[in-house]
């Protein structure tokens, strides 16, 4: 018996409150996700883009104080909506678009291999180990549960695009003339926010919901990379065959593009008489929501059923 | 009586197999023994005291708080250590622990060294900071124990603590729970298929055959003869002594290890030192005879086979 062994004593302290137990889960999963390597690796990559698209942000300031011209940006990124003749006085959609396409291309791209890398294990693993008897004889409800787990793909997909976005704008409110900007764009941090959640939300469950359907994480992985890879594959043949001239509704077979299109309503990019009607995409969103968190509610249940 | 578990008319049905029917029990402090053949539905009706499983029928309290809509309470007041091989993968021993206490509601650092103490305590040493997935059974075995108890529960469920450990290590458990429910005044139920883990740490038997309650009573009543009896060793051979009793009136026969058994009519404990002196013997033990919790066990589940038949 080693010698600071004091036996068994009674514990009579202060507990935390209740609300807070399902963080217990979240931090334990955030911690068990960063020992993997290459997750590591990628979380730092993530905020390369950031870093390249505040030059974006620098040069349109420059392009507004007449310093340099339109084709400098063009030259930045080919598409960067602004021309020679423009007065460029349209600042907030042009920082919205910057900021679209820092959520549209890099980051989600870049999330997909990081929920891939975070959420398959984190259900799969529990069937395995048989763990939900040691989680469930504690107070803690099966919703707490669930909310412990998606927090740690929320927090990793917070660092990975909301952080380094509302970074991006403080950038950008510093690389503009004076802070009066700030009156003129003001509704940005809350169209992050709105992008972060429109992001989190269903690939968080879908996920999951495949997480919480095997035992094998690689079950789990392999499902959740074929359905991107799947969409993606499908709009671009179908794209291809029909030389670009694609029907808007196509973007439905893809959960990248449709994320994207909800995303680009919620930065204010779907404008004008040529917009397309964004309910379509949400709705897909909303379903693919609905029918995840209803199996994962289910398949966390079963294993108390025998 | 202060009643711990209270179960009133429980039946519980997983499809068309009925796991248990019409249990009623209502059970006071002490450590518990449930006992019973594979099948029996003592596991079901453990998930049932910690919420794990929804009742068919029937209601119940544990502590105090009602089965199904106070299960939150009850499972911040017991400790549940299940039968099945289950840990948290990716963790370390310690680090499985204090995420227990975590979840349980001890502060983060009050947690780890709650751990801590708790390992000490279970006799898990440097073993703690292995991943669990590398343990032994029986490692896993005090691991389970370990964040049973680490948020100091008044209630200990245990579901074959015992299993798959070394005598030593079996020992060295049972010792623990002695310890638990004598020193710290805890209540322990125990579903175990080891009779003589019952008998040893036991105050209170139930057992269970074929989802329904046969036996509960304290194991010293259980044990009990219907009719007296004292068991009786000599040293030397008991051949003089038994003739001596006989001859007294007294009720007695031979066992075939030598033990005499006498009927305990009359104070004749009292006047068994007289004979055994007049006859030259020396007794080596008396004691009161008690029946086998073996026997007892499996009467009630053939009984229960009967009734069932």
């Amino acid at each position: 018996m080693p010698i600071h062994d004091l036996g068994y004593r009674a514990w009579q302290g202060r507990l935390v409150p209740e609300v807070f137990r399902f963080w217990a889960i979240t931090v334990t999963g955030i911690r068990l996700a960063w020992q993997n390597r290459w997750l590591r690796r990628i979380v730092y990559v993530t905020w390369l883009p950031a870093i390249y698209l505040s030059v974006g942000f620098l040069l349109y300031e420059q392009f507004l104080a007449k310093d340099i011209p339109a084709r400098a940006l063009k030259q930045f990124i080919t598409s960067f909506p602004v021309d020679d003749n423009a007065v460029g006085d349209d600042r907030h959609g042009v920082w919205s678009w910057l900021l679209w396409v820092f959520f549209r291309y890099p980051q989600g791209l870049l999330m997909v291999l990081v929920v891939g890398l975070i959420a398959p294990p984190l259900i799969s693993r529990d069937v395995r180990t048989r763990a939900f008897l040691l989680y469930f004889s504690r107070p803690i409800t099966r919703l707490e549960y669930l909310l412990g787990k998606m927090s740690v793909v929320w927090v990793y997909l917070v660092a990975i695009t909301t952080v380094p976005a509302l970074l991006l704008y403080v950038a950008a409110v510093f690389l503009s003339p004076d802070f009066s900007v700030v009156r003129e764009t003001w509704d940005l941090p809350l169209r992050i926010l709105g992008a972060t959640l429109v992001l989190t939300i269903p690939t968080t469950l879908v996920a999951l919901a495949f997480s919480s359907l095997t035992s094998d994480t690689r079950y789990a992985s392999f499902a959740w990379f074929a359905l991107w890879a799947i969409g993606w594959v499908t709009y671009g043949v179908a794209m291809a065959s029909l030389n670009g001239t694609l029907d808007d509704r196509w973007t439905l077979i893809s959960p990248y593009h449709t994320l994207g299109r909800v995303q680009s309503w919620v930065f204010g990019l779907e404008r004008g008489p040529l917009a397309q009607p964004v309910l379509p995409a949400l709705v897909e969103l909303m379903v693919l929501s609905v029918v995840s968190l209803a199996v994962l509610v289910r398949r966390i249940s079963s294993p108390m059923r025998i | 009586m202060n009643v711990l578990i209270r179960l009133d008319r429980i039946t519980k049905d997983y499809g068309p197999l009925r796991a248990l029917e019409d249990v009623s029990l209502a059970l006071g402090p002490g450590v518990i023994g449930l006992l019973g053949p594979n099948g029996a539905g003592k596991s079901t009706l453990i998930k049932i005291l910690m919420g794990l499983v929804r009742l068919s029928s029937g209601s119940g309290e544990v502590l105090g708080y009602r089965l199904g809509s106070q299960v939150r309470r009850i499972r911040a007041r017991v400790g549940y250590m299940p039968e099945d091989d289950c840990y948290i993968a990716g963790l370390s021993g310690v680090e499985m622990v204090r995420f227990a206490a975590r979840l349980s509601g001890l502060p983060s650092i009050e947690a780890m060294r709650r751990a801590h103490e708790i390992l000490d305590f279970c006799g898990v040493e440097e073993e703690r900071y292995r991943m669990v997935e590398t343990y032994s059974t029986g490692m896993r075995q005090k691991l389970k124990f370990a964040q049973a108890i680490v948020h100091d529960p008044p209630l200990l469920i245990l579901d074959e603590p015992t299993a798959g450990l070394d005598p030593e290590e079996r020992e060295a458990m049972l010792g623990r729970v002695r310890l638990l429910a004598q020193r710290m005044g805890k209540s322990v139920l125990i579903s175990t298929h080891i009779l003589p883990d019952v008998q040893a740490i036991c105050d209170t038997v139930v057992i269970l055959a074929k989802g329904r309650v046969r036996i509960v009573e304290p194991l010293e009543v259980l044990c009990r003869p219907a009719s007296p009896v004292w068991r009786v060793r000599v040293f030397g051979p008991p051949d003089l002594l038994l003739e001596r009793i006989r001859r007294e009136g007294g009720e007695v026969r031979l066992e075939p290890d030598g033990t005499l058994a006498l009927s305990a009519a009359n104070g004749i404990a009292e006047r068994i030192w007289d004979w055994a002196r007049d006859a030259g013997v020396g007794i080596r033990a008396l004691a009161p005879a008690k029946n086998s919790l073996e026997q007892i066990f499996l009467e009630a589940v053939r009984e229960g086979n009967h009734a069932d038949s």
